[in-house]
């Protein structure tokens, strides 16, 4: 009975009941686009990311901050920071060898450096690698040109979107091209150069992965590896040692990656340039030594099942424990670092805002409910008089809020996939290069069930609440007002 | 036996600076089965007796019992279930439920208490009341159809649908034409001979207080007389 009186209620109070749910129905709208083009570019980045360089899960040594893939996910401004290596690499292999949940695993050591590619510079990050697991581990990375890194040979692979940059700006770029990379370090430079191998695409692509430039990990870990250039110290002059007094903000401005502009900011090239001139270390790539042992910053995982990724952590994490070795396991987004976490950043900052669009539709809400419950004193004062307790006069109008809340959200929900449906129809091209990067070159968005279901269930816990002062009221009737004059 | 009994009740109302003493001290014995009329001038404390008898408001000062109970320790869960036991309502401008149709509005009560009954012992019920009460024909219709007569009828029902032994009626023929209210009086009459059940109503008007057997006169919030027949 009772709910059948809310019902016939709300329709007999039609256009509140209308006005509610409208009201309803925009405020999911909102949520439900939004999350859905949220979901969608986070589903696509951790699909981009896992199948194409992070793998399933990362281990790593333990490191006073932070880190991603790219190095210290906080820049430091004192130091340059070279990530340990992770130590007794075997003894962990060996554990990994003996996994079954464990598919495939690689080695990964990085390091952040300036390119000089057919007299183009730009700064890279540069992911040393072990060829033969690494294509294994991400066979879906195709070779434009050239041929695929092999372990135990020097030689580098750029991006297709990093060749054909280089070849709208008119320069000619060749498999076996000479290639120098550059690095700073906390004592000093070193400069190598290394053969161009192959170009290499991944199967998505986006701003962050198409920078990446793949090399052989012995030429990084030279790069890396500052205790080689010590032993040398004793050769460099005065001039040359003060450049050690320099720190990465005076070689690469405010950020390492990503800022288009400092290249065109010819006063801090030049410098760059000027300091490179006076390098520690210059030597050929393939006057190294080979078969050089080399350690490993990073190991990548590639699991069975990558919905069991949270038991093997457990497991793993455990297995360490035991074994006391000191190894941490971070997860395809702590590892891919703060462009993986931007659409979780922006995600959060929209349902901040959604939460005040949401707020101040509640307001809107509880006043039409209040002007529903005032004009119904007379009638929750019979209901009362008659012996009908609070529970049961809550229950009626939370259960009419409740419709309400449910039937807006779910018109919130069709009305955000007709839209949905109408954009992509349109087949936008999306110019922007944050919203590309998040979604693609075109606007696809698809919601998704659970999505539609998550914002029915938000549009009903906004209906509670929106519910709970105009009840408050409700109860405070007394059952005296029955006896008020005039008909309802 | 008394069914109803008050002791000094006194009600006072705040009105902006001034109290207003509705009932001055009002002491009252309802015997079971009495077909009692409060009647009085305007603003005798016909109202406010009433609303205190039904338990829809609560004195200032002074005891009331119902069917032996001093309701004055209860709290509201209490009362309300007591006003769901013990009363049935008719109330002046009728106070039907607009959503429900007449079999609707007279089951509710069956509804909201603690104990519902079966489902063909409510039909029973009802069917039996609607047809007591002379609308049959009209058991589908909503109130907004009906007339006042038609409406003041279903409150009769309703008030009975629960068994009451005592059911409170503030003027309920106030708002309906002479031969109606004095139609809707009869049929109270009639539901008090059948059920045994208390009726306690209030009016002005001189002609219908004469169909009491007990008529309790109030004036200025005090009881001026009482007249047993």
């Amino acid at each position: 009975m009772i709910l059948s009186i809310s019902l016939r209620n709300l329709i007999r109070h039609k256009r509140n009941s209308l006005i509610i749910i409208i009201l309803f129905a925009l405020i999911i709208t909102l949520f439900y686009i939004g999350n859905a083009i949220m979901v969608e570019s986070g589903s696509g980045m951790k699909e981009s990311y896992v199948q194409n360089f992070t793998g399933d899960l990362i281990l790593k040594a333990p490191t006073i901050m932070d880190v991603s893939l790219f190095g210290p996910t906080t820049p430091s401004l004192e130091d340059f920071y070279i990530m340990p290596e992770i130590t007794e690499k075997d003894r962990i292999l060996t554990i990994l060898d003996n996994r079954d949940d464990i598919n495939q695993y690689t080695g990964l050591l990085y390091g952040a450096a300036r390119m000089e590619i057919s007299k183009e510079k730009y700064n890279v990050p540069v992911f040393g690698i072990e060829g033969d697991s690494y294509f294994s581990m991400f066979p879906d990375t195709s070779i434009l040109k050239g041929y695929r890194l092999e372990t135990g040979k020097q030689g580098l692979m750029i991006t297709g979107e990093r060749y054909r940059d280089l070849l709208e700006s008119g320069r000619s770029v060749e498999i076996g091209d000479s290639v120098e990379l550059k690095m700073a370090g906390r004592n000093g430079f070193r400069i190598r150069e290394v053969e161009l191998v192959g170009i290499f695409e991944y199967s998505q692509s986006n701003a962050t992965l198409d920078d990446i430039v793949l090399c052989d990990m012995q030429t990084l870990a030279d790069l890396n590896a500052m205790s080689v250039v010590l032993d040398q110290s004793e050769d460099i002059s005065e001039d040359e040692s003060s450049l050690l007094l320099l720190d990465d903000m005076d070689l690469f401005g405010d950020t390492l990656f990503g800022d288009d502009q400092f290249s065109d900011e010819s006063g801090k090239e030049d410098i760059l340039d000027n300091l490179f001139d006076d390098v520690i270390e210059i030597s050929d790539a393939n006057s190294m030594e080979k078969n050089q042992e080399t350690g490993w910053q990073f190991i990548l995982l590639r699991l069975d099942n990558a919905a069991s990724t949270k038991s093997t952590v457990k497991d793993l994490s455990a297995l360490f424990k035991i074994e006391n070795l000191s190894v941490e396991i971070l997860g395809w987004r702590s590892a891919a670092g703060f462009s993986a976490e931007l659409v979780y950043l922006l995600r959060l900052i929209y349902n901040a805002g959604f939460l005040l669009v949401a707020f101040a539709g509640c307001i809107a809400m509880v006043n039409i409910l209040l002007i529903s419950v005032f004009d119904r004193t007379k009638e929750i004062g019979t209901l009362r008089a008659i012996g009908t307790q609070k529970t049961t006069i809550r229950s009626m109008i939370l259960l009419e809020n409740i419709i309400l809340s449910t039937l807006g959200g779910v018109l919130g929900v069709f009305i955000g996939n007709l839209l949905l449906f109408y954009l992509n129809e349109k087949q936008i091209v999306i110019s922007n290069s944050l919203l590309r990067f998040l979604l693609g070159e075109q606007f696809s968005v698809n919601g998704t069930v659970q999505l539609a279901l998550f914002s029915v269930v938000i549009s009903i816990v906004l209906g509670y609440f929106s519910s709970l002062y105009p009840i408050k009221h409700a109860l405070s009737i007394p059952p005296s007002t029955a006896q008020n004059k005039g008909a309802y | 036996m008394s069914i109803i009994r008050l002791n000094n009740v006194k009600k006072t109302y705040r009105m902006g600076e001034v109290d207003v003493h509705a009932l001055n001290g009002v002491d009252l014995s309802l015997v079971k089965g009495d077909f009692v009329a409060v009647a009085g001038p305007s603003g005798a404390g016909k109202t406010t007796i009433m609303n205190m008898i039904g338990l829809i408001d609560l004195p200032t000062s002074g005891d009331i019992e119902i069917n032996g109970q001093n309701v004055s320790t209860l709290n509201d869960r209490q009362l309300t279930e007591m006003r769901h036991e013990f009363l049935g309502f008719i109330f002046q401008s009728f106070n039907l439920l607009p959503v429900l149709n007449v079999r609707e509005n007279i089951e509710l009560p069956l509804l909201i208490g603690k104990k519902v009954p079966s489902k063909s012992e409510r039909s029973d019920w009802v069917n039996h009341l609607i047809e007591e009460v002379g609308l049959s024909k009209w058991h589908n219709h909503k109130p907004s159809e009906l007339s006042g007569g038609q409406r003041q009828r279903v409150a009769i029902a309703r008030a009975l649908v629960g068994k009451p032994p005592i059911v409170i009626a503030d003027e309920p023929t106030a708002n309906l034409d002479s031969i109606t209210g004095a139609y809707i009086l009869d049929l109270m009459k009639q539901m008090n001979k059948e059920f045994g059940t208390t009726f306690v109503f209030s009016t002005h008007d001189a002609v219908i207080r004469e169909m009491a057997d007990h008529v309790v006169l109030l004036k200025d919030g005090v009881v001026q007389e009482e007249i047993r027949s």
